[in-house]
């Protein structure tokens, strides 16, 4: 049986024009909206046009309507200005009588008088800051903050694919604990406190500062705690300054004006981007000494100017900042600005345990884990598979159970951690932190169901009740913590690699050593046999594959000698 | 005599609300060169600065419109040189020009982002 495809959220588009709703239709679909559009036109010249996953009303009766027509609508795209004739307009929620300044704000009486029937609705406001032309309209904005499902778009409304990726944030949040996000605290009085201080500090106007080792999970708070928390309704932009050329941060930051410097077009910086919103700054200390001292300017003018220009423009950022180094040592040996520092307002700091002091939560973790990586996406359609080779409901839950199944899992599948798997597991010293913990755990799961999913198809035991429980056995954990270092690179059961990365000229010949290694170890791996390799680079080993992969070692000048065992 | 600031910042306001979202809507969203632009979207393209409000309001006489009676900025005055700029391109822009549909574009994204800031640094 194939997995079905997942369902894309179901968009509804609120503007008394249609442009936007064309503009949605016309480019939302590369982001796999608007689903059953094949043509090469825009979908709303598509004959299937039922199948669109976009829907469109111009005010609140016709809004009203789609919602009732269409009961798993997910998302709202709602315009605030609307030039509507004064029959049409929404009561005003305030009482204000003045029609233009009703149809400036109508959106936001369309919100309150949908939030009677709808109240937990995700909504993205389809406006920016500078379009609201008053303080009071401004204020009427920052009001809907304490509901977590508004979303201001900011100059994101027009811009497909950041649009796609506010619904999808939007989505994420649905659901979870308000100011949470979806964020794994785990139940230590350690990340009680850690959450009690984000959630204070995220509301103030101060930069924040977020210190852990790798993996520990600061990005994920500044994403799904820090900004929610926030009174922004801005968009949340994440700069990993690591992953930067040290030449281009400035720009990348800045802005830049055309012709500021080699091949320069006009641009805006992530700053502006992030304008009324939040700015995550990953990896701070990797920060240029040149870019640290005009950091430092725009945190206390709150001005920044783009490279090549000379007027400054206003912006109002919540300053996240990042590192795992030790900022300290870096401003005693000068390499970070000892102002700058003070700035990042150091005594407000949040330090992020490492998961081996942690350890406490690693139940909660694991089941956390567990039930985001079967919540959607390719896992989830894993398990729909399995619940259909197992003869099992396609809806079933997903529980965690450790030690030994509870009796309660009627209805669910119970992923079920040994007494020895977790014994292993809390005997690790996790240097990869939550990063590493989640991926141990998906694996295991994943590899878990593979095997269940098998015994389920030879049927007998695998299938029906018994098939509610799948064991993750100790040995699956021990491998998954332990890697063997003497399989060569390459683990067949996991299709791991391991590369040794060496700087070259350029990164074409990055590529192609990286490659000519995958093949040396695959070669080594499959004892010369070409079609067991094109069976794991391309999952069919038939000879047609065998022989493209022949030809792509030879290609990488690689020499095909059989290995001798 | 100038304007209150008052309503000096309602036009602003209503600079990027009628004009600038719209005239940028297409052009943020083509794909970038050297892949062409689809001929659907080139006609869009033409609309958002050509059509921009109805009917047939082009966002050069929109801009003139909504300014009417404001002292001059130098973003302004860079805005209306910019949209000049894409009248004289209509006739390519219309006939799918590939040269000037990229033109046009790159200035449909600056004065997006010129009344932007105009409207940010608005008292």
């Amino acid at each position: 049986m194939s997995a079905p495809t997942p369902r894309r959220p179901k968009l509804l588009v609120v503007d008394d024009g249609d442009r936007y709703a064309e503009l949605a239709h016309a480019f939302l679909r590369d982001y796999d909206y608007a689903t059953r559009c094949d043509l090469a036109g825009p979908c709303w010249s598509c004959p299937r046009r039922a199948g669109c996953t976009l829907t469109h009303a111009h005010d609140l009766a016709e809004t009203k309507e789609a919602l009732r027509r269409h009961r798993d609508v997910d998302v709202l795209l709602l315009d605030v200005a609307f030039e509507l004739p004064a029959a049409r307009l929404a009561p005003s929620a305030t009482g204000e009588r003045d029609l233009a300044r009703r149809r400036r704000l109508q959106g936001l009486d369309i919100l309150a008088a949908l939030r009677r029937a709808h109240p937990s609705l995700p909504v993205i406001l389809m406006t920016s800051r500078e379009e609201l032309a008053d303080d009071a309209a401004l204020a009427a904005v920052d009001a809907l903050a304490a509901d977590e499902s508004v979303v201001l778009a900011g100059a994101d409304a027009f811009d497909a694919r950041a649009l796609s990726l506010l619904v999808e944030r939007v989505l994420a949040y649905r659901g979870a604990p308000p100011g949470d996000g979806g964020y794994l605290w785990g139940e230590s009085e350690a990340m009680a406190r850690l959450r009690r201080d984000a959630l204070t500090l995220a509301r103030t106007s101060l930069p924040m500062l977020l210190l852990g080792e790798t993996g520990t999970g600061k990005s994920a708070l500044a994403e799904r705690v820090i900004h929610p928390a926030s009174v922004r309704r801005g968009p949340f932009v994440s700069v990993d300054l690591a992953a930067l050329p040290s030449t281009l941060v400035a720009a990348e930051l800045f802005g830049a004006a055309r012709g500021a410097f080699s091949g320069a077009v006009e641009r805006p910086g992530r700053f502006e981007a992030a304008d009324g919103g939040t700015l995550f700054l990953d990896e701070i200390g990797n920060l240029p000494p040149d870019v640290q001292r005009m950091l430092l300017l725009a945190l206390e003018e709150r001005r920044v100017t783009r490279l090549g220009e000379t007027t400054p423009r206003p912006v109002d950022v919540k300053l996240v900042a990042a590192t795992n180094a030790d900022l300290p040592s870096l401003v005693r040996s000068g390499a970070f600005r000892d102002d700058l520092y003070a700035r990042l307002n150091p005594a407000a700091r949040l330090t992020l345990p490492p998961l081996r002091e942690r350890r406490a939560d690693l139940d909660a973790l694991i089941a956390g884990f567990v039930a985001r990586a079967f919540a959607g996406g390719a896992d989830r359609r894993l398990l729909v598979e399995y619940a259909a080779a197992a003869r099992l409901e396609s809806t079933a839950p997903v529980e965690v159970a450790f030690g030994r199944p509870p009796p309660s899992a009627a209805r669910a599948i119970t992923f079920v951690f040994a007494a020895a798997s977790m014994a292993a597991l809390r005997r690790h010293g996790w240097p990869g932190n939550l990063r590493e913990l989640a991926q141990v755990v998906v694996n295991a799961t994943v590899f878990a169901l593979a095997d269940a999913m098998e015994a389920a198809r030879r049927g007998g035991q695998g299938v029906g009740a018994a098939a509610r429980v799948i064991p993750i056995p100790a040995t699956l954990v021990r491998r998954l913590i332990a890697p063997d270092a003497s399989d060569g690179g390459v683990s067949p059961a996991r299709g791991r690699v391991s590369l040794a990365l060496t700087p070259r000229a350029s990164l074409h010949a990055v590529a192609r050593d990286l490659e000519r290694q995958l093949y040396e170890q695959l070669f080594a791996d499959c004892d010369g046999d070409f079609a067991r390799m094109a069976e794991r680079l391309v999952g069919s080993g038939g000879p047609k594959a065998a022989r493209r992969v022949r030809l792509r070692f030879n290609q990488l000048g690689l020499r095909a000698r059989r290995r001798s065992r | 005599m100038s304007l209150a600031s008052d309503e000096r910042r309602r036009r602003f306001a209503r600079l990027v609300h009628d004009v600038a979202k719209y005239v940028a809507r297409t052009a943020r969203n083509l794909p970038p060169p050297p892949a062409p632009v689809p001929a659907w979207a080139a006609a869009m393209l033409a609309r958002d600065l050509y059509e921009t409000a109805p009917p047939h309001r082009r966002a050069s006489f929109l801009l003139d419109e909504i300014t009417r009676g404001l002292d001059p900025t130098p973003e302004l005055d860079r805005a209306r040189a910019l949209l000049a700029e894409a009248d004289s391109l209509e006739r390519e822009v219309r006939a799918a020009d590939e040269t000037a549909l990229r033109r046009a574009a790159s200035i449909a994204r600056e004065v997006e982002l010129v009344l932007r800031a105009a409207a940010r640094g608005t008292p």
